[in-house]
């Protein structure tokens, strides 16, 4: 455990030419060993896809690093990324939309391996094999996408990014589009590769139950700023940030009791209504919706500090356990 | 080293890869003579030389400009030429050029169109630039500028023609391509690094094929026009050899004496641009064929008539009774079968379920709306004292908007982006209450105000782009309220919220039944969203309600499995709970309409299954005046979910 599959360090990404926009990724860094799940929340917007984006190779960055076992893949060019990236795959949200319709199930598995000049008995057998690793039948090779439902066309989805042996996978939004009993099957399937495989995996979601579920550990982005980093028990139970104490607040339970519970504490947050005020520039994005609130959030920008269990950008952070026990 | 939890089952092969053959649309009769005719044209053209009765150039000044006869099938010409013959020789040097023009057009402009789509803004930008000066050329005075300092090179000038079409092909396959490129299998084939150019192949280019094939076979007819005109001119190919507009320039210097002359060049070059057009044409109608073509639904057949029900069956103390709704496919499956509801004025009731239960077709009968194809079959809606099942068109439309409004899952498509906020907002304000526009546009600023927004003078200016999505929902709950309606129909309106923004609109929702009295069938998958709005539930499988009551009742002493599973699957682990290692989950899938079953319709897929499970199950009532579905029901003792945790782990 020595060195980290993933590292990103400092990561800043514009979008656009000019820089007169603030950045999409602001400063952000984390590390992902061998065999853990980091989980990455935030709302729409936030810019969780532009990390994954960013590590993938999809997305220059405007400056900052991302090493793959210790290796900097930044700026690599694909050609470069055949090479230095064979350890990094991806799974996308949309299984309808991530699998070219007009190709075999087989064809789209052996396609990285094509790319690696593997010998083409060796790609087919490999194939099936990941086909099985995901639990679907070898003979879904000659199918078309279009025979399949949500959740098994996820399963091919990571059948694809397994069939290289990688050593670390983005997951960006894997299950937000399948129904609940497929979620979790899917769920299940990546927490059973991870531990198997000692994967490491970047797990891009904006629900925090699921999130909680699959990770030990969480970045929470707010408009491209880490808000809070820490043990994912920490910050969904014990949140040292007003923003993370919002989104779990924010999360219906399906138990009509508890959910009134939690509905009167949330109401008597005082969050602010979101989207109403722009963030300026200067300070920390989440003031004006935050409750906590004073002169010097509006003004300068918080640095993450330790608090608590985990680490929080809040001036305030020493606030925020009383914030919590209004509730 | 499976890890999968039971083996999947995957649909039985019943088309397999019908990809391989040809299209539909290319398997309709007049295309196959359509294709059939420009083949017989290129072969016999090609290999003229050997079967033809004549020579192409054989002059036989005996014969001069002679009507058909056994000799000469159809003619001579003015120097006694046979004209079958020339027709047949000339084939290919009319449309020998014109595959060219097209080749060239697409040689061209494809991959102008593949650059610009993956090297971004300024790659676009340039070839942009390149197009628009190729469109700005006048095609003939080009051509004949070209005739006039190179001469009549046949072959060259079509390549010239070519290079200026390719222009308005890279026109149209511009937009496709970038629409392609934005598809997640290409960047998951960059993420595999896929080179650029396998990516184009691969993954782009066939997405542009249907099209390139449509566009390729108009230019082809273009293209032999152009080159007959050329040749009509007598920028054709040099004199002796045969050419369709050579012929036809011909034919024109006799047009008084031997009119005879103009048919058959005439017809011949019609029949094959007209081959070629309804080659485009059938492909185009391949593409345009997303979805099975249904016969419309009649307007009065929308719903089947019964015999005239009295009105006034309803005594319950309802806003809407559904009773043993049946809801199906013209011709098909049914999709909803024997549903009944009720809600309570002021109340919000929760339909759940997974997708393809059937929850949304029910909401959507309540209005009417169902999609084309679709009706309902059999039961009844009672609302306000009438059965909306058997109203028309007509009378519904009184009721919709009026009496009962829809809010829909994605607020930002429900909204016109051509119109402002205030212009939506007023028009059916006008309608439904008959006012004045400045009284419309007070009571337009009320609703925006009673929905939660803050600054609604500046919101009414603006236009939908301009809005957040919880500020749009929030508008489009605004919208709905125009017609002061009693029950509001939500279908899924915070799915494609954050988690933050789906708080406030389910508070603002609830403040709105609390204040007004409105009622609300909200349909939803996510169970904490109907455990935070709901007062009643009702849950969906595969068309039926399986459970439902009240709905601290059925969440928190779920009797049916299904119900039981669903909460148990459900990755929000309550507060202060330890996460387990891994969710219970239900295995498979839900059915396909076609395949439900006669008994119990979870049964294949539930734990506690026995064998009359198999055999039809009807609803016995439950949590005092709920109902559930179900011969072994979830003891309120054991909370065992129906497939253990992980099996086969």
């Amino acid at each position: 455990m020595n060195q980290p599959a993933l590292s990103v360090r400092d990561l800043v990404v514009h979008y656009g030419r000019r820089r007169r926009t603030p950045p999409a990724i602001d400063h952000v860094s984390f590390d992902i060993a061998p065999g853990e799940t980091l989980g990455l929340v935030g709302e729409s917007g936030s810019g969780k896809s532009t990390i994954g984006k960013a590590v993938l190779g999809l997305q220059p960055p405007t400056s900052g690093s991302v090493l793959l076992d210790g290796v900097d893949i930044t700026r690599a060019s694909s050609r470069q990324r055949r090479v230095s990236a064979i350890d990094l795959r991806v799974v996308f949200q949309d299984p309808y939309s991530s699998l070219n319709p007009a190709r075999t199930i087989g064809q789209t598995l052996v396609e990285p391996l094509r790319v690696l000049r593997v010998p083409k008995p060796e790609q087919w057998q490999r194939a099936r094999a990941a086909l099985e690793a995901v639990g679907l039948p070898g003979d879904a090779i000659d199918r078309y996408p279009s025979q399949f439902s949500g959740g098994q066309r996820q399963r091919v989805a990571i059948a694809r990014a397994l069939v290289c042996d990688p050593k670390v996978i983005v997951l960006d939004e894997p299950v937000s589009a399948l129904d609940l009993s497929t979620q979790a099957q899917v769920l299940n399937l990546l927490a059973d590769l991870r531990d198997q495989r000692q994967l490491a995996l970047l797990f891009i979601a904006h629900d925090l139950g699921v999130v909680r579920f699959l990770s030990q550990r969480v970045v929470v982005l707010y408009r491209g700023r880490a808000m809070e980093v820490g043990d994912v028990e920490a910050v969904t139970q014990r949140p040292r940030h007003p923003y993370s104490v919002a989104l779990t607040a924010a999360a219906p339970v399906p138990h009509p009791a508890e959910q009134e519970a939690r509905r009167a504490a949330r109401e008597a947050l005082g969050i602010g209504v979101a989207g109403t005020a722009v963030a300026a520039a200067a300070g920390c994005p989440f003031a004006s919706r935050c409750p906590l609130a004073v002169d010097v959030c509006r003004r300068s920008r918080p640095p993450l500090v330790p608090a608590g269990d985990s680490q929080a950008a809040c001036h305030r952070v020493g606030e925020v356990p009383a914030l919590l026990a209004t509730r | 080293m499976s890890v999968s939890t039971e083996p999947i089952q995957l649909p039985s092969p019943a088309e397999p890869s019908t990809r391989r053959r040809l299209p539909r649309g290319l398997r309709r009769p007049g295309t196959i003579v359509a294709g059939a005719w420009l083949v017989l044209v290129v072969l016999a053209s090609a290999t003229a030389r050997w079967w033809t009765p004549f020579p192409a150039e054989h002059q036989d000044l005996g014969q001069v400009l002679g009507g058909p006869t056994a000799r000469h099938l159809l003619g001579t010409d003015e120097l006694g030429r046979d004209i079958f013959s020339r027709l047949v020789a000339g084939g290919w040097i009319s449309i020998g050029p014109a595959l060219l023009a097209v080749a060239v057009a697409f040689g061209v402009g494809v991959p102008m169109a593949l650059l610009a789509a993956e090297h971004g803004r300024r790659a676009e930008w340039s070839c942009s630039r390149v197009a628009e000066l190729l469109l700005a050329l006048p095609t003939t005075v080009i051509l004949l500028a070209f005739v006039g300092s190179v001469g009549v090179h046949v072959w060259a000038i079509m390549a010239v023609l070519g290079l200026l079409l390719s222009a308005p092909v890279y026109r149209i396959l511009l937009a496709l391509a970038q629409s392609l490129r934005t598809r997640l299998y290409v960047d998951a084939a960059k993420v595999n690094g896929v080179g650029s150019l396998q990516v184009n192949l691969r993954h782009v280019l066939p997405g542009l094929a249907t099209t390139i094939a449509v566009q390729a076979a108009q230019l082809f007819a273009l293209g032999i026009l152009i080159e007959a005109g050329l040749a009509f001119m007598g920028y054709g190919p040099a004199v002796p050899t045969p050419s369709w507009g050579g012929l036809i320039g011909d034919a024109q210097q006799h047009i008084y004496d031997d009119p005879w002359m103009m048919v058959p060049t005439g017809v011949v070059l019609a029949l094959t641009v007209i081959a070629a057009n309804q080659i485009a044409d059938s492909l185009a109608g391949e593409r345009e064929r997303t979805a099975p073509v249904r016969k419309p639904a009649r307007r009065s057949g929308r719903f089947v008539p019964t015999a005239v029900r009295p009105s006034a069956v309803v005594t319950s103390d309802a806003l809407l009774e559904v009773r043993d709704l049946h809801v199906g496919v013209d011709d098909g499956p049914e999709l909803v079968s024997g549903v009944s509801v009720r809600i309570r004025p002021g109340t919000v009731l929760g339909l759940v379920g997974e997708s393809g239960c059937g929850k949304t077709m029910t909401a959507r009968s309540l209005l009417g709306l169902l999609p084309d194809g679709v009706a309902v079959t059999e039961g009844s809606i009672h609302f306000g004292g009438r059965d909306l099942v058997g109203l028309t068109e007509r009378e519904l439309q009184a009721v919709r908007g009026r009496e009962i409004a829809m809010i829909s899952q994605e607020p930002m498509v429900a909204l016109d982006p051509m119109f402002s906020v205030g212009y939506q907002l007023t028009r059916p304000i006008r309608r439904f209450r008959g006012v004045g526009r400045r009284e419309a546009r007070r009571t337009a600023l009320d609703l925006l105000a009673q929905v939660g927004i803050v600054d609604p003078q500046r919101v009414l200016r603006s236009h939908p782009h301009e809005l957040s999505g919880g500020m749009a929902q929030r508008v489009c709950i605004a919208l709905a309220l125009t017609g002061s309606p009693k029950l509001l129909i939500a279908d899924e309106p915070t799915t494609a919220l954050d988690v933050t923004v789906q708080a406030e609109i389910l508070s603002l929702l609830r403040s709105l039944v609390r204040t007004s009295g409105l009622s609300v069938v909200l349909v939803s998958h996510d169970l904490g969203v109907v455990a935070d709005l709901c007062d009643d539930i009702a849950v969906m499988y595969a068309g039926q309600v399986v459970e439902s009551g009240t709905v601290t009742a059925v969440l928190d002493d779920a009797a049916h499995p299904y119900t039981g599973a669903l909460l148990s699957a459900n990755p929000h682990i309550p507060q202060g709970e330890e996460v387990p290692d891994r969710l219970p989950s239900i295995r498979g899938t839900v059915p396909a309409p076609e395949h439900w079953p006669d008994g119990c319709r979870f049964a294949q897929r539930c734990a506690l299954a026995t064998a009359r499970c198999h055999e039809p199950i009807e609803a016995a009532p439950a949590h005092r005046d709920g109902t559930v579905r179900c011969i072994h029901p979830l003891s309120t003792a054991t909370t065992v979910a129906p497939s253990e945790p992980g099996a086969a782990r």
